[in-house]
């Protein structure tokens, strides 16, 4: 009655020792402990240990790997939703998540992505706007509350949502503002799903720093990441790391390569990557940094692809647009040809090629499932 | 048997093969499993575990003994004195020692563990073989933990195929 009744299907051969006598459950117990790079090798150990990865039932505690990017297309004036699948797996929802799309709105944007939960923002004018965090895979989402209107009437310059499952259920959305008059951010407005309230802190004026609009965030390590720019001062970039109290707590000097670079969370660590261009604005080289523990504030070089490991590449326009939240893989999207591209910067090669819809946005977001039912505060929704 | 010693209270853990332990029960109830038993009074005579032989089952008495929170109505031997910070160094060095044990033994102990739902050293026993197996070969693997590839050669390459990323 006590005793959990689990097959024992490693080692059921008589006269084995102990040592293989892991069921099921002991083998899911080691597996859950592990990275999701280490979970999807191991699928390849045995076909046991495939559909245990696999099984379903299993999935809410194995970590997922990335199922792909989240991007919209402009046609007819109107926004359209599309997902790019990097994995074999059929796509996990429907992209353009009909039950967050009630017809009080006209229209609904991408936010950000942050470890399997997505924020939307739902509008009708540009007063009148709601966000929405939602998890497709299980389909459960919260509208957050409006703003306190002292808060709302400024400028937006980039909203950003932190979750890490690993630490707790709950989220938190950073809302980056400046003034009417000033470009520098003034204010930080923050919603907890723990308070289930916004709350603000305002910046102080020693240090201005002017976000990007529409800026890409990444959270990591309890800081949320965003990339800027200091005092004003021409190709001064830093990357700013916010707690979630609106503090910055970190500025990161990043390498500066005639162009913009792109931020991600990938190994557990912050990646930025950095193209070069060349006289005729094609690629000749590609730097992949990355931030090695949480208390270091300097980047360290881990990859350079150069011209000629790129040459493959270079005969079309290409941005990067995503890194690989497991592995040095980034994502280019080639404009000419309207694909997506992966490149392996530790071995320079060109992995797989996936098609896209015409007329996407720069904005890709990588989503990753999550499985597990919580969304804090959702409610039954 | 719930008998009563200096004040403390007593459980009784019996193993399959026939031994006897007599421990406090407050160091039984590390163990999620045997707490639950205590608390909806299944545990008036002896508690048998079953399928956890002596010597494992004495190894994680000794676990839960170090790791039984010295606060409290058990604090007679409470190290007050003692910084927090320092206690869990001390634990650590513990733990590092504690599980030097060969692979059978430590299987052993991640199945006890789980049976006995003892959070910790269910953590400590996955971890430790988590840091044995994580970047080896697949061939490795295997022979770690005794079992086969029954993958078809065709089965095989395409699921590695699939998953090339992770072998990156």
């Amino acid at each position: 009655m006590f005793w959990r009744n689990t097959k024992r299907r490693l080692g059921s051969h008589p006269g084995e020792t102990a040592a293989c006598l892991l069921t099921d459950d002991l083998i899911l117990e080691i597996l859950c402990r592990l990275p999701a790079r280490s979970v999807h090798r191991f699928k390849c150990v045995s076909v046991l240990w495939r559909d245990l990865i696999a099984d379903p039932a299993n999935r809410k505690k194995l970590p997922q790997a990335l199922a792909g990017f989240l991007y919209t297309t402009i046609s007819n004036n109107r926004r359209h939703h599309h997902f790019a699948s990097v994995s074999d797996a059929a796509i996990p929802f429907d992209p353009p998540l009909p039950y967050l799309q009630p017809n009080k709105y006209n229209g609904i944007t991408q936010v950000d992505a942050c470890n399997g939960l997505l924020l939307y923002r739902r509008y009708n004018s540009k007063d009148d706007s709601h966000l929405v965090v939602c998890n497709p895979t299980t389909r459960r989402w919260f509208e957050l509350p409006p703003q306190p209107l002292e808060l709302a009437n400024r400028r937006t310059r980039t909203t950003g949502l932190a979750f890490d499952p690993a630490v707790s259920s709950h989220f938190h959305v950073l809302h980056f503002e400046h003034s009417y008059l000033e470009i520098y951010i003034t204010r930080v407005n923050i919603y907890s799903s723990w308070t289930g309230a916004w709350s603000h802190r305002n910046c102080g004026t020693a240090d201005k720093y002017t976000l990007f609009f529409g800026g890409r965030c990444v959270f990591v390590g309890g800081l949320l990441y965003v990339m800027g720019n200091h005092n004003y001062i021409i190709d001064d970039y830093v990357l700013l790391g916010v707690d979630m109290e609106g503090k910055v707590c970190k500025t990161i000097s990043v390498p500066y390569g005639r162009g913009f670079g792109m931020i991600g969370s990938s190994q557990v660590c912050l990646h930025y990557a950095i193209p070069s261009f060349d006289d005729n604005k094609q690629i000749s080289r590609i730097e992949l940094w990355c931030l090695q523990d949480c208390d270091s504030k300097e980047l360290v070089l881990k990859h350079t692809a150069r011209f000629n490991e790129l040459m493959s590449l270079t005969a079309k326009k290409h941005m990067i647009v995503g890194i690989h939240p497991d592995c040095d893989t980034i994502f280019l999207l080639s404009r000419g040809h309207g694909t997506l591209v992966a490149y392996d910067m530790q071995h320079k090669q060109v992995g797989c090629i996936f098609k896209l819809e015409k007329n996407s946005t720069q904005r890709y977001l990588a989503y990753v499932p999550l499985f597990t039912e919580s969304l804090a505060d959702a409610g039954g929704q | 048997m719930a008998t009563r010693e200096a004040g403390k209270k007593m459980i009784m853990l019996k193993s399959p093969d026939g031994m006897e332990f007599e421990v406090e029960e407050a160091v039984a109830m590390e163990s999620q499993t045997i707490r639950k038993m205590i608390e909806d009074d299944c545990a008036d005579t002896a508690i048998l575990i079953p399928n956890i032989n002596s010597k494992i089952l004495s190894r994680v008495i000794e676990y839960c003994n170090k790791h039984v929170p010295t606060t409290g109505a058990t604090g007679a031997a409470a190290s007050d004195t003692v910084a927090p910070a320092a206690l869990a160094e001390d634990l650590k060095i513990w733990d590092a020692e504690f599980i030097k044990v060969n692979r059978a033994t430590r299987f052993d102990l991640i199945q006890a563990a789980s049976y006995l739902n003892i959070k910790g050293l269910l953590d400590l026993t996955s971890q430790t073989t988590i840091d044995t197996i994580s970047d080896n070969s697949l061939e490795e693997i295997r022979s770690f933990l005794s079992t086969k590839n029954d993958y078809l050669p065709e089965e095989e390459q395409t699921i590695r195929r699939e998953n090339q990323w992770a072998f990156q």
